[in-house]
């Protein structure tokens, strides 16, 4: 029962580890989300300001970020793992164990990886299922000597992270209903696409194809993106 | 790198948490040899991360117990409870072959070793049993072709069959597949997978029957514990 209590972050370990960012990249990171901000003509959203909470937890162990952090996100990630259900003293439970990972965890996230929220989603994810199996989700492991690294310049991918997440963003609000529904039941209920086809009776390579229809129209997956070049 | 690749809505399934256990353990194993499918799953992960975001309004979300706050500061300076180290973590599960960190660390985890059975003309097969899910008609293992031996002919009847090439390598009417390489049966693909000449292959295979649908819900919630 040795690697089920193992560390539960290797991910943002790995995310941690690999970046050897510089100041350069940060601003470029900046002036993208600046930019985003600016268009949306609000000051900083409250769900962005929580990429800095995180690192202030992170680098001073700041009790006034983390509250503020608690705030933000436990009453998300209570209505997260019930949606998905969880009765409400299970609910609050995990979340407690999430928040308190979120907190043991912070000085490894990296705002120019991903926005508090993913990360916070990530954790979350995972104890729900360490929950229901008692045993931890395999993930995989950036030190397993068996791991491909990639070849991409680090630079590269945190322009490219901030771009996805306005793209993701936008993509969502503008998917039909029918799709838009679909993915919610994939996160939000737990429902592979074998489950949805049986449950709703239509056949599984129905279902599969509406799932990818939407994975194409948010250009999630690489092949889209790569082959949709320098389009909006 | 990989060339044959797990379908995206498998890769928003693992980002979801909405996979099974078994289609974890071949997806993380496939991640951690396809930088390009790691790529995919991160912004898949992102779009978790904007929907849990999203969940703004007062219907949306829900409010924590008064004193939770207070509760969980009380053990923030709790020390963090060590892991352990397992007596079987110097093994080596399937000597000879290099396993990817995810499918190592279930094979150790296993109460028992493994059992290979011979499924004969040069086919071995060694069933990995999973944790409890509801769904119980999926199954995973690890297969040992001899070289330049055919799988029987077989479809999936209404379920689909994802083999991941860990050593040696196979061909079939798709194409050829290398470790890392996953290759995805269904209904309507009747394959002979063929085992390259000069090597064993080893794969995982994961097996999803028909889904024998019985309920409403999802997964069963009641297996949560309390600790």
């Amino acid at each position: 029962m040795d690697s089920l209590h193992r560390d539960e972050t290797n991910n943002h370990v790995e995310a941690a580890l690999k970046s050897g960012r510089s100041t350069v990249v940060r601003r470029n990171k900046a002036h993208l989300y600046g930019t985003m901000n600016a268009n949306v003509s609000e000051p900083v959203s409250e769900a962005a300001q929580m990429d800095g909470l995180l690192v202030a937890v992170g680098k001073h162990r700041d009790r006034g970020a983390f509250q503020r952090l608690f705030d933000f996100f436990a009453p998300r990630l209570k209505a997260y793992v019930m949606r998905l259900g969880a009765a409400d003293d299970v609910a609050e439970e995990l979340v407690q164990e999430a928040m308190l990972m979120v907190w043991r965890r912070a000085e490894t996230y990296d705002p120019g990886q991903a926005r508090a929220s993913t990360w916070v989603f990530t954790i979350a994810r995972n104890k729900r299922i360490d929950a229901i199996r008692r045993a931890k989700r395999p993930e995989p492991d950036m030190n397993d000597p068996s791991f491909m690294p990639e070849e991409v310049q680090p630079a590269d991918r945190f322009v490219e992270a901030a771009q996805d997440e306005e793209r993701v963003k936008e993509a969502l609000k503008n998917l039909p209903e029918e799709q838009a529904e679909l993915i919610r039941q994939v996160y939000f209920q737990d429902k592979s696409h074998r489950v949805i086809a049986a449950e709703t009776g239509l056949p599984l390579g129905t279902v599969k194809s509406r799932i990818r229809l939407a994975l194409k129209k948010m250009r999630l997956t690489i092949e889209e993106r790569d082959n949709a070049g320098t389009s909006p | 790198m990989p060339v044959h690749h797990p379908e995206p809505e498998r890769l928003m399934e693992y980002a979801a948490g909405a996979a099974s256990p078994a289609m974890d353990v071949l997806i993380a194993a496939h991640l951690s040899l396809c930088p390009t499918c790691r790529k995919t799953v991160e912004r898949l992960e992102r779009m978790g991360g904007h929907m849990l975001e999203s969940l703004g309004s007062d219907e949306d979300v829900v409010s924590m117990s008064p004193g939770a706050f207070d509760a969980l500061l009380e053990k923030l300076d709790l020390p963090e409870e060590a892991p352990q180290a397992a007596a079987g973590d110097e093994i080596d599960p399937l000597p000879g072959v290099d396993l990817p960190a995810p499918i190592r660390e279930t094979l150790r985890n296993l109460e028992r070793p493994l059992e290979w059975r011979n499924r004969g003309k040069g086919i071995e097969e060694a069933e990995i049993p999973l944790p409890v899910d509801v769904d119980d008609s999926v199954r995973m293992s690890l297969l040992r072709i001899q070289p330049g031996r055919a799988v029987l002919e077989h479809t999936h009847d209404g379920g689909e069959e994802l083999t991941m090439v860990l050593a040696g390598g196979f061909s079939d009417e798709h194409g050829h597949y290398v470790r890392g390489d996953v290759q995805t049966g269904d209904d309507e693909l009747i394959h002979k997978p063929i085992a390259d000449e000069g090597e064993v292959c080893v794969c995982l295979a994961v097996v999803e029957g028909n889904l024998r649908f019985t309920g409403p819900v999802g997964r069963v919630l009641n297996l949560f514990m309390r600790t």
